[in-house]
């Protein structure tokens, strides 16, 4: 008896294991497997995908160089270049993804998306900006059309501003911000922008990766401004014991930084779940549904252009963008690529970081 | 045969076979992921490949680079700080329970690990919130009227760092100190005392002396780990309070350099092992002094 029943046990274990093999597995930042970006995978399938969740791309480049996989994954567009050297991710036919043409012209063309021989390496899902965010009730000169990045450097809020930790943020900020364009620049202005980082070192209370401490050092006035995603802002709005004013910096002078992030086919997609699932599983993070979650929930624009249509009207006014033109707003901005030569500059960011260096 | 039966009788060969499971795991778990640090240390990385080509290309860069010696040698006073005042403050309790407290040790013992039944991550979050701007300690003062800014002071910098490490790593010095302190014959004591031994002499002539074994292994166990400790810097530690092994943990994620960290972590763990030999062997010499 004993051995029909360890036959039945592993027969029964195998036929779950095939059963989940057949969906597609996504792979993505933390969140962003919530059920409004698979529902129209549910929908069409009628079973949830496979999901699992990485904390940042880092995390998720050695993992997966060290053997993990799944059929779609979820980078930031400046990611793309090092996971395709890298052999972990395969070119997408876009005629297979139903909202393809509902992303605006600009993003689908950004650095990143086309590779030389024009095949396509990632879809755009969402995006986001970076800036700076003032508390203008402790720092009312910075207000409106006197929206400035110096703010950051200025003496009299030394040890009360705070920044990300990340250099694919900080260090194009500062670049820009001395008319230094950090995805083309020679070793004489990487040396200027290493003096201005130092000074900006020396000025800040917190550098950190988690977002929550920033807002939380802004909501407590430990600090009068913070470099910052835009979510930040709408998290501090939509705080209810912050009643002070704050704005999301638009300098006069000044493009901000937008960033974005969507989806690359892995190089294994189509081995275990037929390629079709992992197509839909894109084209379910780019329904108007995620859009319209993205737009309200989260604080970030969807690459879905519709979602703008079907967004409530209090949600699209903190997203910033103007999405009358979504092409022409975005040109105004700088779009985050990958910096040349990232892996270096990292490791003395960290050094100036440390006071070291 | 004689051969066979010889091993299975001798002692030695029984030891072995006991430690069998546990010297297995030993190498799965602790050897190999060092051989393969050390293998790593002498590979170069060129963006995403590693160059197999063993060198030392990755020592002369750490040799070289004065920015990685300072940031070695912050780790190593802010541990040797963490050390010291932890050990100071743990032997004092752990006197206490095991020579002041007659009944319910097991109890005291347990209240005092209390601490260490929460997550590494939550106690460095609570002092977080202990030093923050709008923290306890600000809160108090302000509400006090001693304040009327928040200090700034407590939080990110390498003050708060020290101060975390010592509270996070105090139970493992308590036990070791407490075990040694416990084994102590009472009748040595009582004997000292018949000669006419001041409280003090007894102290220092018996009691600290064959306690030391314990606040040697307390010393280790405390200056070792926190020597690499990377989320307590990452956390609390601001501009001042990075430590090396953050530098560590940035060229195995972000940086994408694993042969280059391999081979800094190598460094530090040699700088430790010696640190760590020459304590011991100093301060062996200096309790052998003792009269």
């Amino acid at each position: 008896m004993k051995f029909f029943r360890n036959i039945l046990i592993s027969i029964f274990f195998l036929s779950s294991f095939s059963v989940t093999a057949e969906e597609a597995h996504l792979y993505t930042w933390v969140d962003q497997d919530d059920v409004p970006f698979i529902q129209y995978y549910i929908d069409k399938y009628g079973a949830e995908p496979k999901t699992s969740v990485f904390e940042d791309e880092d995390e998720a480049f050695a993992k997966l160089r060290a053997g993990y996989s799944a059929d779609v994954y979820g980078p930031c567009s400046y990611e793309i270049p090092r996971w395709r050297d890298a052999g972990l991710i395969q070119p997408i036919d876009v005629s297979k993804i139903e909202h393809w043409e509902k992303i605006p012209a600009s993003l689908r063309n950004m650095p990143g998306v086309y590779d030389d021989k024009g095949q396509v390496w990632f879809i755009p899902h969402l995006f986001g900006n970076t800036s700076v965010i003032v508390n203008t009730k402790l720092a009312p000169e910075y207000a409106g059309d006197k929206n400035s990045w110096d703010i950051l450097w200025d003496p009299k809020y030394k040890g009360r501003v705070g920044i990300l930790a990340g250099a694919v943020d900080t260090i194009p900020l500062v670049a820009a911000h001395i008319g230094v364009n950090a995805y083309n620049m020679s070793d004489d202005e990487w040396e200027k922008v290493k003096v201005k980082l130092r000074e900006l070192v020396a000025q800040t209370r917190l550098i950190t990766n988690v977002t929550g401490e920033l807002e939380s050092a802004m909501a407590q006035g430990e600090v009068v401004a913070i470099e910052a995603w835009n979510d930040s802002y709408n998290n501090l709005i939509w705080d209810e014991e912050f009643t002070d004013p704050v704005e999301y910096m638009q300098p006069k002078d000044q493009k901000i930084f937008s960033w974005v992030c969507g989806f690359a086919l892995s190089s294994t997609a189509g081995k275990d779940a037929p390629i079709e699932k992992a197509y839909a599983l894109i084209d379910a993070g780019l329904s108007v549904q995620a859009a319209q979650f993205l737009i309200e929930d989260w604080g970030y624009a969807p690459a879905n252009a519709d979602g703008f249509g079907v967004a409530s009207a209090e949600a699209l006014e903190l997203i910033i963008v103007d999405t009358s033109d979504v092409d022409a707003w975005l040109a105004n901005t700088i779009f985050q690529e990958v910096m040349p030569n990232l892996d270096k500059i990292v490791e003395e960011w960290e050094l100036i970081r440390a006071g070291v260096e | 045969m004689t051969t066979l039966n010889f091993f299975s009788s001798s002692e030695t060969f029984k030891a072995y076979r006991l430690l069998t499971p546990s010297l297995l795991l030993l190498i799965i778990v602790f050897a190999f992921p060092i051989i393969f640090l050390i293998t790593y240390s002498f590979w170069t990385q060129d963006y995403v490949t590693i160059d197999k080509t063993l060198t030392l290309e990755n020592y002369k860069t750490v040799i070289n680079k004065s920015s990685y010696h300072v940031l070695i040698k912050r780790s190593l006073t802010i541990s040797s700080l963490t050390t010291i005042v932890t050990v100071l403050l743990a032997y004092p309790m752990a006197y206490f329970v095991a020579f002041v407290v007659k009944e319910r040790k097991l109890l005291w013992l347990i209240i005092l690990t209390i601490p260490f039944w929460t997550s590494y991550l939550l106690r460095v979050f609570a002092w977080k919130l202990i030093l923050g701007y709008n923290g306890v300690i600000n809160g108090s003062l302000s509400n006090l009227g001693i304040i009327e800014n928040p200090l700034s002071f407590l939080l990110y910098n390498p003050f708060a760092v020290f101060v975390t490490l010592a509270h996070a790593w105090a139970a493992f010095a308590i036990l070791p100190i407490y075990v040694s302190l416990e084994k102590i014959d009472r009748s040595l004591l009582e004997a000292a005392a018949d000669l006419g031994d001041s409280a003090f002499k007894r102290f220092w002539r018996i009691t600290f002396p064959l306690s030391f074994p314990g606040v040697l292994a307390a010393t280790l166990i405390i200056f070792i780990p926190t020597t690499g400790d990377y989320i307590t810097p990452k956390l609390v530690g601001g501009s001042e309070g990075i430590m090396v092994a953050n530098l560590i943990q940035i060229m195995f994620g972000k940086a994408n350099n694993w042969p280059l960290g391999s081979s800094i972590a190598v460094i530090t763990m040699i700088i430790v092992t010696i640190s760590v030999i020459l304590f011991v062997i100093i301060s062996r010499y200096l309790i052998s002094r003792i009269k």
